[in-house]
């Protein structure tokens, strides 16, 4: 468990990570928190010949908001995030995911682009961003892009991201005042990835019928974001049948692979449960008008 | 995780958790809750570990690997390795051989057995991944690493055997050739007529129990360095293991070496919990390789490793008929079980199925029982050891089975343990296997335990939650085990090649502190406070400031065979100090009286101080009177100079110490998650040296048997490679999945140990299995499930519950 040797720069500004990625591309990789990457590379499971610690960039250490948006600069550590008043007051999906994401140590360490670009399927973050329509700025020596959260998570660890490609920002957009919103989630122990789980916000129209819904399960390929529960809800009122059926309507083509933890069967049941978990928690929070309960 | 501690007045013979407070002397020491001498050492990060052995010169080793679960080993390429940077050496079976170096011999044997002796580096076949192949040494770790990564095994890969039933049918593919089978052994477990028994039972219940792999999973993982003398010959190994001294004598067998040039220390061990019992191949190599290389050689295992080549444990499959009369009366119990080797024997053979089986009817009595242990070798980590010895699997089947008689009566489940308990007065009593109970009153732990945790409302509780859709459960247990396994000559008779005694040395000089050396080793179950307390005790002194404990170390401690395990230190060596410590005191005694000119019956020892009964100004210190022993002028006729005393106890029986658990769970039938509402302890272990010390091994006992039952599981596919090889997939429990464990005591002391200790480390893994499978089947009774397979996991619960497939039946 000790890695095959690389070389290591630690780059302080963003061009010269860029630069760095657009010379060494498939050879390097970017290190973050390295909460995921440094246990591949002592399983000696990845071998990158070089190493490029985005972590001594300043820029890529921020989190502000931007025409009303959040944005979170990649190397963000997670623990800043979860502490950030700013994401508390307008996203506080994302720190009720964070809660969830491993343990307090590790978090300290983690980063938010970390856990984004490493795509793990049972991830929150992923999720949560998911959930709330977030945009991923990317960077390279090519030139700049931005990929939607609904384009960006490819498949199992997999991303819209080249291997030059440096995942620079996140942009959240704000939410309509009153929405409620809740992450739920079922670990074997606290701190374990999920074996399924939840985010969902709910915003109520004027007469308390669903004006908008966004459900996303996590434990498939890509975070599962549900069409089916939107049509169900949307326009309809949020009563306990409605509730129900739209948890079931969200796993509807909901494919989560099994393994030693859990079968793909109990993990489509658990989705639901979870699915109607959020549902309701939301619903709650969206009546007491947003607010924590 | 924090437990509390309810010290009943009903222990006896003295209330421990008063402290008198600086009163020393014979009865005021044991008991003490003093904090463990140990801790501030650990805990500021000063104890040497084997990682922390660093030598001049030092070079380390990697170990190359089996990758294949099964197969033929045709050819073994180091040239790439050899030419990689650093690289000092590569060394495989055939160097070995060249050297002399024999195999690593097996401790545990039956008649018929197929393996006593296995190879140090795979020879022809590999028979499980991680095997070791070969070791390479170069500077420094990742230079070893990198290199082993170079040499090349040509396998000719052969069908995997992952499932030991399979293994023993007709036709299976055969591991080791030459034995024509896969059973490495067996062994019947007999006693009374137990088929008579079954003809006139009203009741039968057939079940059958699978129990999955396990390990101990010690924090600190193995590892060895070891550093050779061209000069003087003698060779020193620091080791990571709970047996330093058949270390030492497997080393000097293996290798032909001498023993008095041989010294082997175990420092700090981070845990051992059986897995760091038996010597181990790179133990063997590490001390070749130093010889050879005339180098001091280090290699510590990794976490990986530590999952591919580290004993497993508890992998057992059985079949089981529990007879009754109508009554709930147990008549007898007869079955098989049959108990997954792994790729060939461990140190341990097929221990682990017979002790658990010696004491499976446990606190009943039933003289009847036939159980037939079958060992049979899969492609698998080979198995051995773990807490608990094969009893945690032997009490979740035979207490599932008594709730299931309970059930099939419709009978209450303390009703039944209650009219099948052994009678107190029928004490000591002969189980049908032949093992002596020294004595026990098992009704009063369970009375106990129930009425701690409330069993005559919990039935109103569970109704008025099953209304809401809430699943309650309560389970609770009964068990005694025998614990200090003794004397040494029946053990070895029962086919264990090594003795169970214990010898102490105690030492004092003219400072009048002590030094006791006992060649046990602690892997943090507090043996040198234990044993500083019991010396202490005998000798009148303070443990903290008057008293060190010596362990581990073969240069300095006298021989012992058995070390930490089979939770003997605090019994058996505890009883060594004992006897060591009053041959000190009674000189001590008869010294002061020649030189206060009393008489010698007159003369106590407290305080630091020697005596004259009532009379505290006719006194000595003891320091006085360990100076004129230790200057030999002025002794009374007779009397030699020196205070240095050794004492050998091998115990004369084993002892049985016994518990009821009890827990109350609620599961979610939507998640199929568990908690533990509520876990509670009654535990008589005889005589508590220091209750806190007893605590915190029920504690961590507990939650070893609490991750076995819910969490923890090591799994192999059908090609035989392991998919937990990490704490992500392998998960232990945590302080979050524990809950507050309320612990209760009585003490009955063992009426043949000095000092009246049983013992105890192993005794909180126990039950956990059987106490949280019962648990689950009261909450799941609705539902008609019948709890035979572990882990509880919760896609098992919840498919159970949710009535897709088998579930937990
Ligand atoms: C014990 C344990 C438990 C955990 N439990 C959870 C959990 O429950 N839920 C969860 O979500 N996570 C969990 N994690 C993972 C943790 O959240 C990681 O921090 C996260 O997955 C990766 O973030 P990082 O900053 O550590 O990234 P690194 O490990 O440094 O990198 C991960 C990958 O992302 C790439 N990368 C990182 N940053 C960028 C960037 N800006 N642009 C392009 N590529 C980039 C790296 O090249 C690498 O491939 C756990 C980790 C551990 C060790």
């Amino acid at each position: 468990m000790k890695p095959a040797p690389f070389a290591y720069d630690a780059p302080r500004e963003t061009a010269q990570v860029v630069e760095l990625l657009a010379k060494y591309g498939d050879d390097a990789k970017v290190l973050a928190g390295g909460q995921s990457l440094i246990p591949l590379l002592n399983f000696r499971l990845a071998r990158p010949d070089r190493l490029i610690d985005v972590t001594r960039v300043p820029a890529l250490s921020n989190i502000e908001p931007r025409d009303g948006s959040l944005v979170i600069a990649a190397a963000t550590r997670q623990a800043t995030l979860e502490r950030s008043a700013l994401t508390a007051q307008g996203w506080p999906l994302l720190i009720e995911a964070l809660r969830y994401v491993a343990h307090s140590q590790i978090r300290a360490l983690g980063t938010v682009g970390g856990s984004v670009a490493h795509a793990d399927p049972a991830a929150e973050l992923p999720a949560a961003f998911m959930t709330l329509d977030a945009r991923f700025h990317l960077r390279c020596a090519r030139g700049a892009r931005t990929v939607p959260a609904a384009e960006f998570f490819v498949s199992y660890f997999t991303t819209a991201l080249e291997p030059d490609e440096l995942l620079e920002e996140i942009e959240v957009p704000p939410l309509p005042g009153g929405t409620g919103y809740a992450f739920v989630e079922f670990a074997r122990r606290h701190g374990d990835f999920a074996l399924g789980g939840a985010a969902a916000l709910i915003t109520l129209d004027a007469r308390g019928m669903c004006r908008h819904i966004s459900l996303t399960l996590l434990g498939a390929e890509t975070p599962w974001r549900s069409p089916q529960t939107e049509q169900v809800l949307v326009g309809n009122p949020p009563d306990e049948q409605n509730l129900v059926e739209a948890a079931h309507a969200a796993v509807q083509g909901f494919e989560p692979s099994g393994d030693i933890h859990g079968s793909t069967e109990y993990r489509i049941g658990l989705a639901e449960t979870m699915a109607l978990r959020a549902l309701r928690r939301a619903l709650d929070r969206a009546h007491t008008g947003g607010r924590p309960t | 995780m924090t437990w509390t501690a309810r010290l009943q007045g009903e222990a006896q013979p003295q209330a421990a958790d008063e402290q008198p407070s600086l009163h020393l002397g014979p009865g005021r020491v044991i008991g003490r809750r003093i904090q463990r001498l140990e801790d501030p050492r650990l805990l500021t990060g000063q104890a040497p570990f084997v990682a922390d052995v660093n030598l001049p010169g030092m070079v380390h080793a990697a170990i190359v690997r089996s990758p294949a679960a099964h197969g033929y080993l045709r050819t073994i390429d180091a040239a790439e390795a050899l030419g990689s940077p650093g690289v000092q050496a590569v060394l495989t079976a055939k160097d070995l051989d060249e050297l002399g170096v024999g195999e690593m011999p097996v401790h545990w044997l039956r008649p018929g057995q197929r393996n006593v002796s296995n190879p140090i580096l795979a020879t022809d076949k590999v028979y499980y991944v991680g095997q070791p192949v070969a070791v390479v040494v170069a500077d420094d770790a990742y230079a070893a690493e990198d290199a082993a990564e170079l040499v090349s095994l040509e396998i000719d890969p052969l069908p995997a055997m992952v499932n030991a039933e399979e293994a023993l049918q007709p036709g299976a593919t055969i591991l080791h050739e030459e034995w024509e089978t896969n059973l490495l052994a067996e062994h019947i477990a007999s006693g009374g007529d137990v088929d008579r028994q079954f003809e006139h039972a009203e009741v039968v219940i057939a079940e059958r129990f699978q129990i999955q792999r396990q390990a101990g999973m010690p924090i600190e993982t193995r590892g060895a360095a070891a550093t050779y003398d061209p000069l003087t010959g003698e060779l020193t190994l620091w080791v990571s293991t709970q047996m330093p001294h058949l270390v030492k004598t497997d080393i000097c067998q293996v290798c032909g070496w001498p023993g008095h040039k041989v010294r082997v220390i175990a420092p700090a061990v981070g845990g051992g919990f059986g897995v760091k019992e038996p010597p181990y191949p790179e133990e063997i190599v590490v001390c070749v390789l130093a010889k050879q290389l005339a180098r001091p050689v280090k290699w510590v295992e990794d976490r990986r490793e530590h999952f591919l080549a580290s004993v497993q444990a508890r992998e057992m499959t059985w079949d089981v008929e529990l007879a009754a009369d109508g009554n709930g009366r147990i008549l007898g119990l007869r079955g098989r079980v049959i108990y997954d080797v792994g790729g060939h024997a461990s140190a341990q053979g097929i221990g682990v199925p017979i002790v658990g089986t010696g004491m499976m009817l446990g606190p009943y009595d039933v003289q009847h029982m036939r159980v037939h242990i079958l060992g049979a070798v899969t492609n698998k980590v080979p198995a051995g050891a773990y807490r608990g010895f094969g009893r945690p699997q032997a009490t979740f089947v035979m207490e599932r089975l008594v709730d299931e008689l309970a059930a099939r009566l419709n009978l209450d489940r303390a009703a039944v343990r209650q009219r099948n308990f052994i009678a107190p007065h029928a004490q000591p009593y002969r189980n049908a296997l032949g093992h002596v109970y020294d004595g026990g009153d098992y009704g009063r732990t369970l009375d106990r335990a129930l009425r701690q945790i409330g069993y005559d409302v919990f039935a109103a509780r569970q109704a008025e939650a099953r209304a809401q859709g809430r699943l309650l459960g309560i389970g609770f247990v009964t068990f005694v085990m025998e614990a200090g396994l003794g004397p040494s000559e029946q053990i070895v008779r029962g086919g264990h090649m090594t003795g169970t005694y214990e010898t102490v040395l105690i030492r004092m000089d003219p400072s009048g502190k002590a030094v006791v050396y006992c060649g046990s080793s602690s892997q943090g179950q507090g043996h040198e406070t234990t044993l500083a307390q019991v010396c202490a005790d005998r000798l009148g002194l303070d443990p903290e400031r008057d008293v060190v404990v010596v362990l581990g170390d073969t240069a300095t401690t006298p021989y012992s065979p058995a070390s930490a395990i089979g939770s003997r230190v605090g019994m058996v060596g505890g009883a060594a100090t004992f006897l060591a410590a009053d041959r000190i005191r009674e000189k001590l005694v008869k010294l002061t009286a020649h030189l206060l000119e009393a008489n010698v019956g007159d003369i106590e020892i407290s305080e630091g101080l020697a005596y004259v009964q009532g009379s505290k100004d006719r006194a000595l210190t003891i320091q006085e009177v360990a100076t004129a022993a230790c200057l030999g002028s002025n002794l009374p006729d007779g009397m030699l100079p020196g205070l240095e005393v050794s004492e050998t106890f091998d115990p004369p029986v084993s002892t049985f110490p016994y518990a009821t658990h009890a827990a109350t769970v609620e599961i979610d039938p939507d998640t199929g998650g568990l908690t533990i509402l509520r876990y509670v302890v009654v535990q008589d272990c005889g005589t508590m040296i220091n209750p806190s010390v007893v605590e915190g091994q029920i504690a961590g006992g507990v939650a070893q048997g609490i991750g076995g039952a819910l969490l923890e599981q090591l799994v192999y596919n059908s090609d035989g490679q392991p998919l937990t090889t990490s704490f992500m997939d392998y998960l232990l429990p945590t302080a979050v999945e524990i809950p507050d464990i309320e612990i209760v005591h009585l003490q009955t002391p063992a009426p043949d140990i000095p000092g009246g200790m049983k013992g105890l480390g192993e005794a909180g893994t126990v039950a956990p299995a059987a106490v949280l499978g019962n648990a689950v089947a009261d909450a799941l009774a609705p539902f008609g499930i019948r709890v035979t397979t572990l882990p509880l996991d919760p896609d098992r619960l919840w498919r159970a519950i949710n009535r897709r497939g088998d579930g937990a039946s």
